[in-house]
């Protein structure tokens, strides 16, 4: 695991070296091509224009796919973009978790302890592509810019567990292995997602992401017997986050 | 047995008796002013006013009233007083000539009092060194603008002069001096006038006006200078929600004309045709619309402009002509018809509506319907007076003036309006007879001959222009939409045109021998011109 996090953390930073050698800030074109077959075109300043700019966020942050638990995250997103379509972004998420309904009639009424993976935190950063921009106009008659993108990241998720399904031993059999204190372990996570912006102004704006975390995970980390090796698994953290940004 | 001496003696009394109230009336309401009870005061000071005892007793009584009406913020009929007082003109007994002068230079830079009220003001010969430091501003401001009315240019100019700079009239008046050396051919000493108006205008509405006027004229001298690109810089100043915009963006359309910047011409003039602006009047526009393409050789374009000034204006001068006819001796239905268009209740003259879209945005109209507004506020006010007001006559007094102001203010601006309408006959006239021209012309076969009359202004390879007046900047991100027949509002002023010229083809397209068919997707040769560098960075 700790090889594991540590070539993560290589991959990472090389690629921001490479993005920030392979991407640098490139003069405008004036693309004089576009739409090049049309009489009539408009032509004008881009109303939102991101190139060289920093972009400070925060989202809400809801992980969708969990039968048993709501778990609720605020996320910080910094975003610098080097040109209109490629950004590169760093977000950390951070929250908690709650019990739903279920896990407690489980509990409590069939003596069904879940295994649950409590994601923690999760921070990543990776490339952010801007292929769509265009505009949409609201009933009132006000026209407003937006962005849509996709993101392709690497971090690290930290799953929370709880042992709360084990017990301690029992006084008269001193031999057997004591209930893991609490603990959060990290791992290596690769991300993908997708979502819109939405430009109140030329400096702020309102936005919307899906995500999918991927991370390979120890099944035996959560069991009471953490030491012990019985294999690995992948788990999807699907994402909704809604919040708003803005722009320096 | 009566005795001279009781008789004399009882006329005294009687006599005394008698100016008892108007005196009382005078030290009363000087008791009230002192009180701050303005609206006894008024009353009082009315009443002495028309019932005066004593020499200069009339005077203190109308200086006293004016007073009172103005602090309780009556400031037509204040200044119908104070004006009283100034149309005596100064002399030894006319002890507050300086200061009812002030106030009613106050009172104009508060609320317009109109021009016609200030001329009338100062037909009475006055020493200008009588005139106090507060009301020379005031005073020259106002010689200087009716001198200019008068074309008399030169006495303007020396009147706009006097304003002092820390006079509210100030600025304007460095407007007006700008505007003057203009007319006299001093075009950067006009611009110099304008950039330091422009410059001192503050936030208000006043300033506004006067920064925009400014960016407009200085545009316009450079224009006259062949200075094409900085006109156009200053046009661009001016903000999209003024209703000066589309007059820059019509000017701004001839200066891309002159610079040979066709595709910008035309673009320009396609934000002018959106249905956005149905009923507005640039009419011209057609016309600089057809002569653009018939130097891009493009003659069946040419053909449609000229037949959609005929379709859009036939109507309208229709219309134009029954309306001239039936207000020609009525000027204040005249004036009620253009507000009834602007409020929206006008049912009729539909195809004229652009004419009067346009009168209603001049600086006549504005300024009559400040004064219907302001006076119609005061007349409101005044009911709330009746009970003290209604007994001696002073409410009636006001209400007659007020409603007469009305009057006057409608008649004048109605009469000019009039006159304004009727230019734009002419000027109608005018553009049609120059369709006509050029199609007999085109007809006739003697394209070539017309092109070469447009052979005017000079290329300017150098600056390359994108939509919204704006300069190319290579460095700058740009945004393309694509038009296909739908107006967006957010697009309005950034159409840029991108056709070429078909002047290398033999006879253009339509003209003798046809040629290459432009448009959508379809590049001709260079052409014998310059390739309409512009939006799209070409250089």
């Amino acid at each position: 695991m700790e090889m594991g996090k540590r070539n993560l953390l290589k991959m990472a930073m090389t690629l921001v070296v490479i993005a920030a050698v392979v991407l640098p800030p490139s003069p405008a074109r004036s693309e004089i091509g576009r739409f090049d077959g049309y009489e009539i075109r408009v032509i004008r300043p881009r109303f939102m224009a991101k190139r060289n700019r920093i972009e400070l966020g925060g989202e809400g942050t809801l992980i969708m796919n969990q039968s048993f638990i709501y778990t609720l995250m605020m996320t910080g997103l910094l975003d610098y973009h080097f040109s209109e379509m490629i950004a590169l972004e760093f977000d950390a998420s951070y929250g908690f978790s709650i019990d739903k309904d279920d896990k407690r009639i489980l509990q409590d009424e069939f003596q069904i302890n879940t295994q649950i993976l409590r994601t923690e935190y999760i921070f990543g950063g990776g490339i952010m592509w801007t292929p769509i921009y265009g505009k949409t106009q609201l009933p009132s008659g006000n026209v407003v810019y937006f962005d849509s993108f996709v993101t392709g990241q690497v971090g690290l998720t930290g799953i929370k567990y709880t042992y709360e399904q084990c017990l301690a031993p029992p006084p008269d059999h001193p031999e057997l292995p004591d209930k893991p204190p609490p603990s959060t372990k990290a791992y290596p996570t690769f991300n993908v997602g997708f979502g819109q912006k939405y430009f109140v102004s030329q400096d702020f704006g309102f936005r919307w992401d899906v995500r999918d975390y991927l991370f390979q995970y120890e099944k035996g980390d959560g069991s009471c017997t953490p030491d012990v090796k019985v294999g690995s698994d992948v788990h999807n953290n699907i994402t909704l986050q809604l919040g708003a940004s803005t722009f320096f | 047995m009566r005795t001279p001496g009781k008789i004399y003696l009882s006329l005294i009394l009687a006599v005394t008796l008698a100016a008892e109230p108007a005196l009382a009336n005078y030290r009363a309401a000087s008791a009230y002013f002192a009180r701050r009870d303005y609206i006894d005061a008024a009353s009082a000071y009315f009443q002495a006013y028309g019932y005066p005892k004593g020499a200069g007793e009339k005077e203190k009584a109308e200086w006293g009233l004016a007073q009172s009406l103005q602090k309780l913020g009556f400031y037509y009929s204040a200044s119908k007083y104070y004006s009283v007082i100034v149309r005596r003109g100064p002399n030894r007994s006319n002890i507050f000539f300086t200061k009812a002068l002030e106030e009613l230079g106050k009172i104009n830079s508060t609320i317009n009092l109109g021009q016609s009220h200030i001329v009338q003001l100062f037909k009475t010969k006055i020493d200008p060194a009588q005139v106090p430091g507060p009301a020379r501003g005031f005073y020259f401001y106002y010689l200087g603008i009716e001198a200019f009315n008068r074309r008399k240019f030169e006495q303007a100019f020396s009147f706009f002069q006097k304003v002092p700079s820390g006079s509210p009239y100030y600025n304007k008046a460095t407007f007006h001096l700008g505007v003057v050396s203009n007319l006299r051919g001093s075009h950067s000493k006009a611009i110099s006038y304008f950039e330091r108006a422009r410059a001192g205008a503050g936030n208000s509405d006043n300033g506004a006006w006067v920064r925009e006027q400014a960016n407009l004229n200085i545009a316009r001298v450079n224009y006259e200078v062949k200075r094409y690109r900085s006109a156009i810089e200053y046009y661009a100043q001016i903000p999209r929600d003024s209703d000066n915009w589309l007059e820059a963006l019509f000017e701004a359309a001839w200066t891309f004309f002159m610079m040979q910047k066709h595709n910008n011409t035309l673009g320009t003039i396609h934000t002018l045709h959106s249905p956005f602006f149905v009923n507005r009047f640039f009419p011209e526009s057609y016309i600089l619309q057809a002569i653009t393409f018939l130097r891009l050789c493009r003659y069946k374009q040419v053909k449609v402009s000229l037949g959609k000034f005929k379709t859009r204006y036939k109507g309208v001068f229709d219309d134009l002509n029954k309306l001239l006819e039936h207000y020609r001796s009525d000027p204040q239905k005249f004036f009620k018809l253009v507000y009834d268009y602007r409020v929206g209740s006008l049912n009729e003259y539909k195809r004229a509506w652009a004419i009067l879209d346009s009168l209603s945005r001049t600086d006549v109209y504005k300024e009559a319907g400040n004064t219907i507004r302001f006076s119609d506020r005061e007349l409101a006010q005044l009911s709330r007076y009746s009970a003290k007001w209604g007994s001696n006559g002073l409410n009636d007094e006001l209400a007659s003036f007020l409603r007469n102001k009305k009057t006057a203010a409608v008649k004048d601006a109605g009469k000019r309006l009039f006159d304004t309408a009727s230019g734009y006959y002419a000027y109608l006239k005018e553009l049609s007879d120059q369709t006509i021209g050029i199609n007999t012309e085109m007809v006739l076969g003697r394209v070539d001959a017309l092109r070469a009359q447009l052979k005017v202004g000079t290329a300017d390879k150098k600056a390359n222009f994108i939509g919204g007046l704006q300069a190319l900047n290579v460095s700058q991100d740009l945004e393309y939409w694509p038009f296909e027949g739908e107006y967006w509002e957010d697009e309005l002023g950034g159409y840029v045109y991108n056709i070429e010229s078909l002047c290398s083809k033999a006879g253009g397209d339509g003209g003798a021998g046809g040629g290459a068919k432009g448009g959508k997707g379809e590049k001709s040769g260079g052409g014998e011109e310059d390739k309409s560098g512009d939006g799209g960075g070409e250089n």
